[in-house]
């Protein structure tokens, strides 16, 4: 479904990403682990359009999401929940949802389907996003995403500043997600959250993509773990 | 005339004033707000309405009830048409990079001062007000033209709140100011928003300036007073808030008639100054903007 080919990107003169190759099926959760700086979060940006790759391509179902402009690409059905939430603060609950919906033109449906996976939204929909607790950020920007009915979710860090049990929460949701053939990319430093949920690793390490490896051979053998995350199970 | 009298109508001065730079001030506001930059050409925008009004009651000159509606209609098109060019030949250029829009802008501020000094001329010509009539209060007479001028202007008002805050353009126009990189996530074409909201905020100058000419005449230099007093007036109110520009635009009308009428125009704009210097102490971010450090 999601092919990204050999890209290369750049801030500037600074180069960030090289040669970066990696697959998401549909229904298949991907891990994208690796420390700070290693180009995760570039990568995300590179599928969103947000960065231009000066090299290589990417390519959802039959598009090529590189020639597009940024805007074009969430109508792909490709959905983005970026680091720190980053929602409309002073639109209301209800205002970031539509920027959701009126994406791809989703309906009364499309809303009801996330309130019913975030309810606490439901009573806070005329509240300003911005004076939210961190946790219902994050299900607001998980749901915003989910508003436009993605077919990849480009998740980064979002288990970041919530407690256990919205983590569990969250993950559950993405879990949930696989039924719908969602696929869903996932950035995150929690070990623990990958090994959960993915079916797949992908380790970076300096703007390259270093290591693959399905979850079950990762459980088995985390050296990888220790080699390009530095941590020790 | 008594003091009571004397003060309803430096009130009333001041509430036709008010309105008519809420109106052009907003449209700095919006420019400012959701693009980032400064335009320093907005006066012009608003002279260039004044002007073309002026064209529009000479090609109709029988009645300038139609020469009037006519400049309403013309001058914004007209003036909104010259923001896009300028948004397509200029800003997009420079990528929207604040320092060289400034200097850019400046650079259309004379452009479109000498173009009018040399096809308009220097003189201040006057436009007969579209309708006579004079609201009679027991003290004095009061021009029925002003009170329609004010009456215009809310309604326009009322309609870039409503726009702003009821529609999918003016959902989108808030999405970009608060954060213009996750709002092309949500398929906001960043860059077509850019470009509306400059033409609208040059449309609403001009209708100002429509509205104005009758009251004041058109002259080529007379956009200078207008976008100081907006730039006063966007400060204080806070970086594109709609509420913020218009209780700023009323405190700084207000006083500014008040003042006029009782002492003279020149306190009343050291008066103002002072009041941005004392809001910008208190909050830095204006009376409704963004005061988080």
């Amino acid at each position: 479904m999601l092919r990204v080919e050999n890209i290369d990107c750049a801030y500037g003169k600074v180069q960030v990403l090289r040669g970066v190759s990696l697959t998401v099926a549909a229904g298949e959760i991907v891990g994208l682990l690796g420390r700070n700086g290693a180009g995760k979060t570039t990568t995300l940006k590179a599928i969103m359009g947000l960065v231009r790759p000066h090299a290589g391509r990417i390519l959802f179902n039959d598009t090529t999401l590189s020639d597009l402009p940024a805007h074009e690409v969430p109508k792909q059905r490709v959905a983005y929940v970026p680091q720190g939430r980053r929602l409309f603060p002073s639109l209301s609950v209800r205002e970031n949802l539509q920027m959701g919906l009126l994406v791809n033109d989703a309906g009364a449906e499309t809303l009801a389907w996330v309130l019913e996976l975030f309810p606490t939204l439901h009573e806070r929909l005329r509240q300003r996003a911005g004076t939210l607790s961190g946790g219902e950020q994050q299900m607001l920007a998980t749901g915003r995403a989910l508003c436009t009915r993605p077919q990849l979710l480009l998740l980064d860090e979002p288990s970041e500043g919530l407690m256990p049990s919205l983590v569990d929460r969250l993950l559950d949701t993405v879990r949930g997600l696989r039924e719908h053939q969602v696929g869903v990319l996932l950035v995150e430093q929690k070990v623990e959250a990958v090994l959960r949920v993915a079916d797949r690793a992908v380790f970076m390490e300096n703007g390259t993509v270093q290591h693959e490896t399905g979850i079950d051979a990762l459980k088995n053998d985390p050296t990888p773990l220790v080699r390009y995350v530095g941590v020790n199970r | 005339m008594s003091f009571g009298p004397h003060l309803f109508l430096a009130v009333l001065e001041g509430t036709v004033t008010a309105f008519v730079l809420a109106l052009t001030a907003l449209g700095l506001s919006l420019v400012f707000g959701v693009m980032r930059i400064v335009n320093v050409a907005h006066g012009e925008f608003f002279m260039l309405g004044a002007v073309l009004a002026w064209y529009c009651s000479t090609l109709i000159s029988g009645s300038p009830l139609l020469g009037f509606a006519l400049a309403l209609v013309v001058a914004p098109l007209l003036v909104g048409a010259l923001a896009l060019l300028t948004d397509w030949s200029v800003l997009k250029r420079v990528d929207y990079n604040p320092e060289s829009t400034i200097v850019a802008t400046i650079g259309l501020l004379y452009i479109v001062q000498q173009l009018v000094l040399t096809v308009f001329g220097p003189e201040a010509r006057p436009v007969a007000a579209p309708v006579y009539f004079r609201v009679s209060f027991p003290w004095f007479g009061y021009s029925g033209y002003k009170l329609i001028v004010a009456g215009l202007s809310a309604s326009l008002l009322l309609a870039t709140w409503y726009a702003l805050s009821r529609t999918r353009l003016g959902l989108y126009m808030r999405a970009t100011q608060q954060d213009y990189e996750i709002a092309q996530a949500f398929g906001v074409p960043v860059r077509n928003v850019y470009a509306t909201v400059f033409a609208l905020g040059a449309m609403l100058a001009a209708v100002a300036g429509v509205l104005i000419v009758p009251v004041q005449q058109a002259h080529y230099l007379m956009g200078l007073d207008p976008l100081l007093l907006s730039f006063i007036v966007v400060i204080i109110g806070g970086l594109g808030s709609l509420k913020g520009t218009v209780v700023a635009a009323f405190v700084i009308g207000l006083s500014d008639g008040i003042v006029s009428v009782f002492f003279s125009p020149t306190l009343a704009k050291i008066l103002a100054t002072l009041l941005v210097a004392a809001v910008l102490v208190v909050r830095p971010g204006g009376l409704f903007g963004d005061n988080r450090a």
